[in-house]
């Protein structure tokens, strides 16, 4: 009791944040429901049929459903392959590059993409990759190669997206490790320098430890993120001749449940994705707090 | 542990707390106003509909333009008949989905209430959303009663599946809607004739790939062309008197995937895309594939809307000789000549259960179909769109015809030709033409045989029946696992990622597991309905 | 060159080795620039080049016929001043706002001594991958009566848990003994969050304000879907409206030919090199914000 006493301030502090999760996020949060209704826009909750758990049957039992799993994964696996680490060797790179002129022009270069909306990128990509007149083909014709049609292949579309999501968000996650990066002990660097450690070394072993729980924390929220792939720049840039690789779990859970107007069906997906991500997060907590003594919780 | 069960208890106190602050739907406002009849006794309508100004709430966003009160003909229209609207929606609003969904199920319906999906707003209607207008219709809108009267298309497509009418469609009093355009400078350079049959075509367009008709010693022509959308290269199939659709023959709804004209269609497409035919990038061309390849003197031959015809007019100094025209369809491998695009009725608007006025509403809707309202809501405003000739007929300023903008465009911006129940008169978009475009279309006028009489609407491509409310949602989830797979393993047959004839039996069969024959049976409840309820 | 002198403790030693990788840092660093910059620099001949050719795909390296027409028409584009006037207040009223609510949160789920820490860190996570969706959002807006008002849009965002765990997690970075040794002065907690861990965490305070800044500048969807007055509305849903035009209206619109000057799409990347300029320009002074070196030297031990 005296402990909660002590920290009194600390739960006024809380106190707005509180409300508005209860308002915004937990209030609405009961019409989660609706994934156990035949939900009605018009006639609400009152004049919906219940159906338990229809919904999900009708979601999972798609001939297709497995195969959006599958790629759901293997798109997120790109992803954490790629875009995850690439943002902290850019940030590592840009601190420690000599020339300020390139260091800041890299920075703000690589930041600037995440102004760009969407849609607009994707014609770019869809652009740059025309077998005619896009610059990819024309640096591949200028070496002598037959032009590719990279859009309707299936085999290209996970290096197409995981690609044009690195372009598009490197720069502006790199931000935080660069942040975390400003915040180590220049100290420790003088240490090293005494003991004798060379650039590579003290990268290795003071940069890398030094923002550790940064990229900790970063791993895990991402992990769940990873699992909402994007649905709208994938939808812009698939072809149905790519849906063997690029049909997702939110492509598919857009076509089934918010274009028919089905919301009964879209929330359930909607769940179910939700489920996915919070036992991957969790097993990455977990994970972390044995590995790397540093969670989120 | 104790002290953690203090919390929990805290966090779920305040959760039911903050449950309270619910709201409630509206009740529905009474309906009841002073009836005049809607028309004098001349026979004439009667202006201005109600005495005081009224204004009402909308929703409608057709085609990305929100309504806007702002616009010159609506104006008009509001200073003639003292009713205007309102909208609901901001001028910015891009999607008209989420909006028109977010409005039900906030329950604040406006007053009058237009949407892309005509199946959506029959079954708002059915919920108790929108009015039934047959009453109102009878008593107070004798112009839209005799319109219906005469033409039964119109009518049908009006009614829902229970009998009621819950929203005023948009007729088209024009039958075509797309033709065949061809390069007849290329076919004249290389002395080829108008080609009349599929096969025909192949070899014109064969030789338009190879014999270099515009001459610059390279063989980057594209012969078959086509514009981003809903239809390419799909809509070639319909050389072959096949599609990956629904289609009507004698009565009898069939899946053309499954019949044996679509192995002959496929096979040749197939063959077309290898042999350089069709436009190897035509899955991401874009909308602008008819600018690019017409204006790079690339391009051959088409299936599209009249507007294909002004290149004839713009292209005329880039490109020396430049002629673009019309011919009729090619038969397919039976000798059948058909046309299988053509204008139908579409959705228009109708009367929310919230608004308090349905009878001034209905006989605003009733103004529209008197020749007043029709010529502004075809024509636009007379004197500055178009004059009156010495012989009484409508025709447009040449300011009109010759501006930067196509004429269609220039209409909507002043909010004609808009998504509200209204007849779309062929007689704007004949003055509108050019003289290849009233070539082509007289020709395909003219020929009433090549289009099926029987046939049930169409939307974009896709059919678009009505249907009973126990088979709607059960007919859009079936479709969604079949369409798809279709779509995929279509374009994968044609760039040749995947082998047809080996995979044809397969797909039949994974067709079949996927539901495709109850489909096929609700839209054959669907589909007799939808003739019995024209006579 | 004050960073790297604090690396390199005023030793300037350069062995062959760290000449070579700072070369090939360098040239790295060069063709990372070259390569990145390639689609935003196409944005920009794109904008000035007629829309013929930029449909054709002939636009790749060099402007062809450049004007400024795009940009000319750009500025027609009705309630285009008033948006991004509205845009410049959702962004930086928003942030404050945001800051608020997210500091405060973040700085007391920091503290090991909070009980129920654990629990209410879940708390605010779990909405990471729950959220109700679209309808019921806008069903509580609208029992607020919220709906087409700026309050809705400004604190009906004021939270984002991604962000919030971030600046926890710098919080969490700050030595405990800052705050003991405060503690036994006789500072509140108030005092400490204001006067101790605030200022050391500029760095980490830039950071996260800058990702709400992009995010509400960014955000169109509750934009467009909460506001019917046009005059709220902020740039990023008129962006899309224009994207969503091309798309839709190919029916009827303008045909183009070599004379064109301007079409949707030259327009469209014209309102995108308008939109990115503030961001491009005030970007480098947020970079100074990230120094803040003074944190660790300040505790003895």
């Amino acid at each position: 009791m005296k402990r909660i006493a002590g920290c009194w301030p600390l739960y006024l502090f809380l106190l707005p944040g509180f409300v508005w999760y209860m308002m915004f996020c937990y209030r609405p949060m009961f019409g989660l429901r609706m994934a156990f209704y035949d939900y009605n826009i018009f006639r609400g909750f009152s004049g919906s049929r219940f159906v338990g758990l229809e919904n999900f049957r009708i979601y999972m039992s798609s001939p297709d459903f497995v195969r959006t799993l599958r790629n759901t994964l293997l798109i997120a696996l790109w992803q954490m392959a790629f875009c995850f680490p690439i943002p902290i060797v850019l940030a590592i790179m840009i601190t420690e590059m000599k020339s300020r002129t390139i260091s800041k022009m890299v920075q703000t270069v690589t930041f600037l993409p995440h102004f760009i909306s969407t849609v607009v990128v994707c014609g770019m990509v869809v652009n740059f990759l025309s077998p005619s007149t896009g610059i990819i083909n024309f640096f591949l014709r200028k070496i002598g190669h037959e032009p590719i049609y990279f859009m309707v292949y299936p085999q290209y579309f996970r290096p197409t997206y995981t690609m044009m999501t690195l372009w598009q968000t490197a720069g502006f996650n790199a931000v935080v490790y660069i942040a975390a990066l400003m915040g180590i002990d220049p100290h420790l660097y003088e240490a090293a320098i005494v003991d004798g450690a060379g650039r590579w070394c003290r990268i290795v072993h003071v940069t890398i430890p030094g923002i550790l729980p940064t990229v900790v924390t970063m791993f895990i929220m991402n992990i769940g993120k990873m699992v909402k792939v994007g649905y709208e720049s994938i939808l812009l840039l698939y072809e149905p001749s790519t849906y063997p690789t690029a049909d997702v779990i939110s492509t598919y859970s857009f076509r089934l449940g918010i274009q028919n107007g089905d919301y009964g069906v879209a929330t359930a997906a909607g769940l179910f994705e939700g489920v996915i991500a919070l036992i991957l997060v969790v097993a990455a907590n977990k994970l972390s707090k044995q590995l790397a003594d540093n969670a989120i919780w | 542990m104790k002290r953690k069960n203090i919390l929990v208890l805290f966090f779920l106190i305040a959760l039911a707390l903050s449950l309270f602050a619910q709201g409630g739907k509206e009740p529905a406002a009474a309906a009841g106003s002073d009836v005049q009849s809607t028309l004098n006794a001349d026979g004439s309508f009667r202006l201005p509909i109600v005495d005081e100004k009224k204004e009402f709430s909308i929703f409608l966003n057709f085609n990305n333009m929100p309504f806007d009160p702002s616009w010159k003909v609506w104006k008009i229209i509001a200073d003639r008949t003292n009713v205007s609207f309102r909208s609901v929606i901001s001028q910015s609003n891009s999607n008209e989905t989420e909006a028109y969904n977010l409005m039900l199920s906030s329950g604040n319906l406006a007053d009058v209430i237009g949407y892309v999906n005509a199946a959506d707003l029959e079954s708002l209607g059915r919920d108790g959303g929108l009015l039934d207008l047959t009453d109102l219709i009878d008593k107070y809108a004798p112009n839209i009663k005799a319109f219906m009267e005469n033409n039964p298309k119109f009518r049908t497509y009006a009614m829902s599946t229970d009998g009621k009418i819950y929203f005023i469609p948009k007729n088209q009093a024009l039958k075509s809607a797309e033709f065949w355009f061809i390069r007849k400078d290329w076919l004249d350079r290389l002395g080829l004739q108008i080609p009349t049959t599929v096969d025909e075509l192949h070899d014109v367009l064969y030789a338009f790939r190879n014999n270099d008709p515009n001459g610059n010693g390279i063989k980057d022509e594209i012969p078959l062309f086509d514009r981003a959308g809903w239809k390419m290269p799909e809509e070639y199939l319909y050389l072959w008197d096949t599609s990956i659709g629904f289609y009507a023959r004698d009565g009898k709804i069939e899946f053309e995937p499954l019949e044996p004209n679509f192995k002959i269609g496929v096979g040749n497409l197939i063959q077309w895309y290898r042999e350089g035919i069709l436009d190897p990038e035509i899955f991401t061309r874009g909308p602008k594939g008819r600018d690019i390849l017409l204006s790079a003197n690339l391009g051959g031959c088409t299936h599209d809307w009249v507007s294909a015809s002004t290149y004839n007019v713009t292209l005329k100094d880039t490109i020396p000789g430049f002629e673009f025209i019309g011919i009729a369809p090619p038969a397919d491998q039976n000798g059948v000549v058909k046309e299988r695009v053509e204008r139908f009725p579409g959705v228009g608007w109708g009367i929310s259960s919230k608004c308090s006025d349905p009878v001034t509403v209905i006989k605003l809707f009733d103004y529209l179909f008197t020749e007043e309202g029709s010529d502004l809501m075809n024509w636009g405003v007379e004197g500055e769109q178009y004059f009156r000739n010495d012989k009484g007929e409508k025709q447009f300023f040449d300011e009109v015809l010759n501006a930067k903008k196509t004429v269609v465009a220039q209409l909507r911006s002043i909010g004609s030709l808009y998504r509200v129940g209204m007849n779309q008169d062929g007689g704007y978009e004949i003055a509108a033409m050019n003289k290849w475009g009233r070539e082509v279309n007289d020709l395909y006028e003219s020929h009433p045989e090549w289009f099926v009489e029987e046939a049930p609407p169409y939307t974009d491509g896709e059919l678009d029946l009505k249907y009973f409310a126990e088979d709607e949602t059960r007919y859009r989830r079936i479709m969604n696992n079949i369409k798809s797979y279709v779509e995929e393993k279509f374009q994968s047959w044609i760039i040749g990622t995947a082998d047809f004839n080996t995979e044809y039996d397969a797909f039949v069969k994974e067709l079949r597991s996927r539901g495709i024959d109850e489909a096929i049976a609700i839209n054959q409840r669907a589909y007799d309905y939808y003739l019995g309820s024209r006579n | 060159m004050a960073f790297e002198r604090k690396r390199n403790a005023g030793i300037n030693i350069r062995s062959r080795e760290e000449k070579l990788f700072d070369i090939c840092l360098n040239l790295v660093g060069i063709v990372i620039f070259l390569v990145v910059a390639y689609p935003i620099f196409y944005v920009l001949i794109a904008s000035i080049s007629r829309p013929l050719y930029v449909e054709s795909g002939d636009v790749m390296f060099l402007a062809i016929k450049p004007s400024l027409a795009s940009y000319r028409e750009a500025f027609r584009t009705p309630y285009l001043l008033t948006s991004l006037g509205n845009s410049l207040f959702y962004t930086i009223v928003g942030v404050m706002v945001n800051m608020l609510f997210t500091t405060l949160t973040a700085y007391a789920l920091s503290k090991p001594r909070l009980v129920g820490r654990k629990f209410l860190t879940l708390f605010t996570v779990f909405t990471m991958w729950f959220s109700a969706g679209i309808i019921p959002l806008y069903m509580t807006f609208r029992d607020l009566h919220l709906i087409n008002t700026r309050i809705a849009i400004v604190l009906g965002f004021a939270m984002n848990t991604y962000n919030m765990i971030i600046m926890k997690s710098f919080f969490e970075q700050v030595p405990t003994t800052l705050e003991e040794a405060a503690f036994i002065d006789g500072a509140s907690d108030w005092n400490i969050f204001a006067r101790i861990y605030l200022p050391l965490s500029r760095s980490a305070l830039a950071t996260v304000s800058l990702f709400y800044a992009v995010n509400r500048w960014n955000s169109y969807f509750w934009a467009m879907n909460l506001l019917t007055d046009d005059s709220k509305i902020p740039m990023q849903v008129l962006l899309k409206k224009l994207l969503v035009d091309r798309t839709k209206n190919e029916m009827e619109s303008a045909i183009l030919t070599a004379e064109s000057l301007s079409s949707q799409t030259t327009v469209i990347y014209a309102l995108i090199i308008i939109a990115i300029i503030p961001m491009a320009i005030c970007y480098p002074f947020v970079q100074k914000c990230f120094r803040s070196g003074l944190t660790i030297g300040a505790s003895k031990e």
